[in-house]
């Protein structure tokens, strides 16, 4: 097999940035493109825009790649004009540009907001409609662009394949967003208020994670189906901050202390079964709400495999929402005092009240309807999909992905 | 009585959880009634010997091995017995290890040697009468079936020569003792993994449950560990003055402490309680398994008896997280709350809601401060996750009826793959249809529907005959009569 050589568009940014990175220490051919460089590596850099239809057109024909990554999009909070140009717009470009020029896979950095429109995400699966209205022009442009990609799939000989990648609230080092934000509320010495009862989950993803969800689509886009007859084995949860020691069982258990007699063959085998930690096949029960309860469905047949699919990638730990904050807070140094609940109702009141003020002051409200919204709703997505059909299991855990995160804030704090 | 007066005065609702229990809770079965001796043996001297054992040495557990179905309530009862017999000896510290270890190994032979008993347990022991007539049992296990008999025989065989080897080990001062989890988890594995693993095997062998329960060993001996995680825990006072040391020495050093009982020592008590979460930690990595394997029980007596201690546990371990008492007394889930759950939970949502509750309840305790604060929040989230799957809360359960949450995104996906399924579906039987044209009366074109124009004018038709011939009947019986007056 020939091995790929990837171009990662939007290269510069918080993920495309880690994507390039990896491909590279994995000594893959790699290109980068973006607006501007804001990374000093090895990596080869071409700056183009995605508006530009024949700049994209010349830069892919000179570099052919084989596999394009495409992660631009433009941060949280510009106008409705540049998410359509870049998002929609730029996306059709790119994906004509690719196919023209012999590119065999596409690889669509998506979002989870693609499905959210301000209600509950309670264990959602990809099956679920782009809502009719999307919360706004942010997730409504990934959507259209997520379409634009999927549809652009051509499963026949030597066409162009393509997936979508929907990450939920990625953070790592580098990110600036999510750590900025919350460091702010410490700073603001807000961290005794809670809103909400917190009981509610939400999915956070590690960047490493989103990574490598990208480059196993890419390894896996021309695999043949996966077969619906595994969908009856439980695969329990994923593990990677737990790191679940197995059960010992009679088959399968450690020798225990045995001072007045010699171990047996039959323990040396079962002990040894027990520390190589394979773990029991167990039964599962589904609900007729299940997207697998009948893979053999056509409706589900055909999201068995990668190319034409989307999939919810997170890091299948999720939490209570304001535990996030909290683990955050105190990985800095702040043991955030026993909270004052505020309800979400009141919160919604209050809210407005703040919005109504920052509309009269003419400030901006930092204390908005919509944070009220989010703080109070379930967000968690269903990764069975992604762990089935991609084989995607989360490598790095939400605690260590914590604990990483704050090493490289605390390092550039030293630096500035 | 007078603690009862003050419950009332003091916990009005619990007090009439407690007399709701007595007055409307009865027995599912009498054993005693005599068409039940068929399977409950108890018109054999030697069955009401064991009967008579079991509430001597278990006030919480035979209420519920008594109203088992069948035949399981005896052979859970003698399994009960056999086991409790091979307690007694292990933890008998008046007999020698010379006597004790080769009696603990080789008591699945004893059990099948009809009129072996033993009279070597110290005068002090409390269960000391089980072991002296002990012959009763025997009698009656020899009278299980086979596939019982084996499944018995196996657990003490493997119960037996596992205590045998901690015995042992306990006598020498260079024995580790529980270090690490996974020494902890084999500890219990002995005493209560394997206790799981012959109930599903029983469960299997008496034919009440699918023969695959008894295969699956990690679940149940999940079901073991989850309940004697928690009463390891619960018991750590009692546990620390007798000088008996089970919880991992690896969480205590964790926290920074040389020894078990330093827990208790009252200026330790912040350090003491991120010990406790830890074990409570611990505990919760086998909730998800009790969870799938209840989901797995068909029989309902049979749930009742292997569910309601599981939620009797996370409610135990819901007392104990965060609650410094822990480290001074013995701490219990009230009465009341226990007679609560015994008396609503009958099948697995129940259970899961029961769970998500209590799970809720330790996050509202959950500090930040605490160093397995992130563990903690996934694995209590781990059992919303669970009943979020397999009891999605899109189904609301009011009095009987299901509705459905229509905003729940869920519905939402469901409702419109459920649509795409059945358009394709009629879609493909309208396909398979036209071609042959086999039948008119499915032709969704035809506007008259012949069928049932034809079964209307048949229905009419034999109507019509069966009275034209009665009338025929009556108009001759008539002439008949009439013929008689001329």
């Amino acid at each position: 097999m020939i091995k790929d050589s990837y171009l990662v568009v939007g290269g510069s940014g918080f993920l495309g940035n880690h994507i390039a990175e990896t491909l590279h220490k994995r000594g893959d051919t790699v290109f980068v493109t973006d607006l501007v460089q804001r990374h000093s590596n090895a990596i080869e850099f071409h700056s183009a825009d995605l508006t530009d239809k024949d700049a994209l057109h010349a830069l892919i024909a000179k570099l052919k790649p084989s596999c394009v990554i495409h992660t631009a999009s433009p941060i949280h909070g510009l106008s409705q004009d540049i998410y359509q140009a870049v998002n929609v717009d730029g996306t059709a470009n790119l994906l004509e540009a690719s196919r023209t020029n012999n590119v065999r896979k596409f690889i669509f950095t998506s979002s989870a907001g693609t499905v959210y429109d301000g209600g509950d995400l309670i264990d959602v699966d990809e099956r679920c409609p782009y809502p009719t209205k999307a919360m706004d022009a942010y997730n409504q442009t990934k959507a259209d662009a997520e379409k634009l990609v999927l549809n652009a799939n051509n499963d026949d000989e030597g066409a162009m394949r393509t997936c979508a990648i929907r990450p939920a609230g990625i953070f790592g080092p580098g990110d600036r967003q999510v750590l900025a934000g919350l460091i702010k509320v410490v700073e603001n010495n807000q961290t005794k208020y809670q809103i909400g009862n917190n009981e509610n989950l939400f999915d956070w993803t590690y960047v490493h994670n989103v990574v490598h969800a990208h480059l196993l689509a890419a390894e896996k886009l021309f695999n043949a189906p996966v077969d619906p007859s595994i969908f009856t084995e439980n695969i329990g949860f994923v593990d990677p901050t737990q790191n679940d020691i197995k059960v010992p069982t009679s088959r399968s258990r450690n020798v225990g202390p045995h001072p007045t007699r010699d171990v047996t063959g039959d323990e040396k085998q079962s002990a040894l079964m027990y520390n190589k930690g394979v773990k029991e096949s167990k039964p599962l029960v589904r609900t007729k709400f299940d997207q697998f309860i009948d893979p053999s469905k056509p409706e589900i047949a055909s999201a068995l495999k990668v190319s034409g699919n989307a999939f919810f990638i997170t890091n299948g730990e999720p939490i209570y929402f304001w535990d996030f904050p909290r683990a955050v807070w105190k990985g800095i140094g702040h043991i955030p005092p026993q909270p004052t609940v505020f309800s979400s109702s009141l919160g919604y009141f209050l809210g407005a009240a703040a919005e109504v003020f920052a509309w009269f002051s003419g400030r901006e409200a930092g204390f908005t309807r919509y944070r009220v919204n989010y703080a109070s709703s379930y967000r968690f997505f269903n990764i069975e999909k992604a762990r089935r059909v991609l084989g995607y299991e989360p490598v790095v855990g939400l605690e260590e992905g914590i604990q990483n995160t704050l090493d490289w804030y605390k390092s550039t704090q030293i630096k500035s | 009585m007078s603690d009862l007066l003050k419950l009332a005065l003091t916990h009005p609702l619990e007090f009439r959880t407690l007399c709701r229990y007595k007055i409307w809770y009865e027995p599912k079965r009498d054993i005693t009634h005599p068409e039940e001796h068929d399977t409950t043996g108890f018109d054999r001297q030697s069955m009401r010997t064991c009967w008579d054992f079991l509430d001597a040495t278990s006030r919480s557990f035979a209420p519920v091995i008594k109203e088992l179905d069948s035949v399981l309530a005896r052979v859970i009862c003698i399994f009960y017995l056999v086991l409790r017999a091979l307690d007694t000896i292990e933890d008998d510290m008046t007999i020698p290890l010379s006597i004790k270890e080769p009696l603990l190994r080789s008591f699945h032979q004893k059990i099948r040697e009809p009129g072996w008993n033993f009279a070597g347990s110290g005068p002090e022991e409390k269960d000391r009468n089980l072991l002296v007539k002990f012959h009763s049992v025997i009698d009656e296990f020899m009278l299980l079936d086979n596939d019982c008999k084996s499944v018995i025989s196996d657990i003490t065989m493997k119960m037996g020569n596992g205590m045998a080897d901690y015995c042992a080990a306990a006598e020498n001062p260079q024995h580790p003792g529980v270090e690490t989890i996974q020494d902890f988890d084999l500890y219990c594995h002995f005493v209560a993994g394997l206790v799981g693993e012959g109930l599903s095997g029983l469960f299997a062998a008496t034919k009440l449950e699918k023969p695959f329960i008894a295969d699956q060993l990690e679940l149940s001996n999940s079901m073991g560990l989850f309940l004697q995680k928690t009463n390891i825990l619960r018991d750590y006072r009692e546990d620390v003055d007798l000088g008996r040391e089970f919880w991992p020495m690896s969480l205590v050093k964790q926290h920074g402490f040389n020894s078990r009982a330093e827990l208790k020592e009252p200026a330790n008590q912040q350090r003491a309680l991120w010990v406790i979460s830890s074990m409570v930690l611990d505990a919760l990595r086998h909730a998800p398994d009790v969870l799938d394997y209840l989901t797995l029980i068909k029989n309902q007596s049979i749930f009742n008896f292997a569910a309601i201690p599981q939620v009797h546990a996370i409610a135990t371990l819901e007392t104990c997280f965060m609650n410094p008492d822990l480290l001074h007394k013995n701490v219990k889930i009230r009465k009341a709350a226990a007679v609560e759950i015994l008396m609503t939970v009958r099948n697995p949502r129940d259970v899961a809601e029961q769970f998500v509750a209590f799970s809720r309840k330790m996050h509202a305790k959950l500090s930040p401060a605490d160093p397995n604060f992130i563990k903690l929040s996934i694995a209590m989230s781990r059992v919303e996750q669970w009943a979020e799957r397999r009891f999605p809360s899109l189904l609301d359960f009011e009095q009987g009826q299901v509705h459905f949450k229509k905003w729940d995104k869920r519905y939402i996906t469901f409702a419109e793959f459920d649509k795409r399924v059945t358009d394709r579906e009629t879609e493909e039987k309208r396909a398979h249809l036209i071609p042959g044209r086999t039948s008119f009366d499915d032709d969704p074109n035809e506007k008259i529907p012949w069928r049932f124009v034809f079964l209307i004018m048949g229905c009419c038709l034999t109507l019509f005959l069966v009275v034209a011939v009665f009338v025929w009947f009556f108009v001759l019986w008539l002439s008949n009569i009439g013929k008689r007056f001329e």
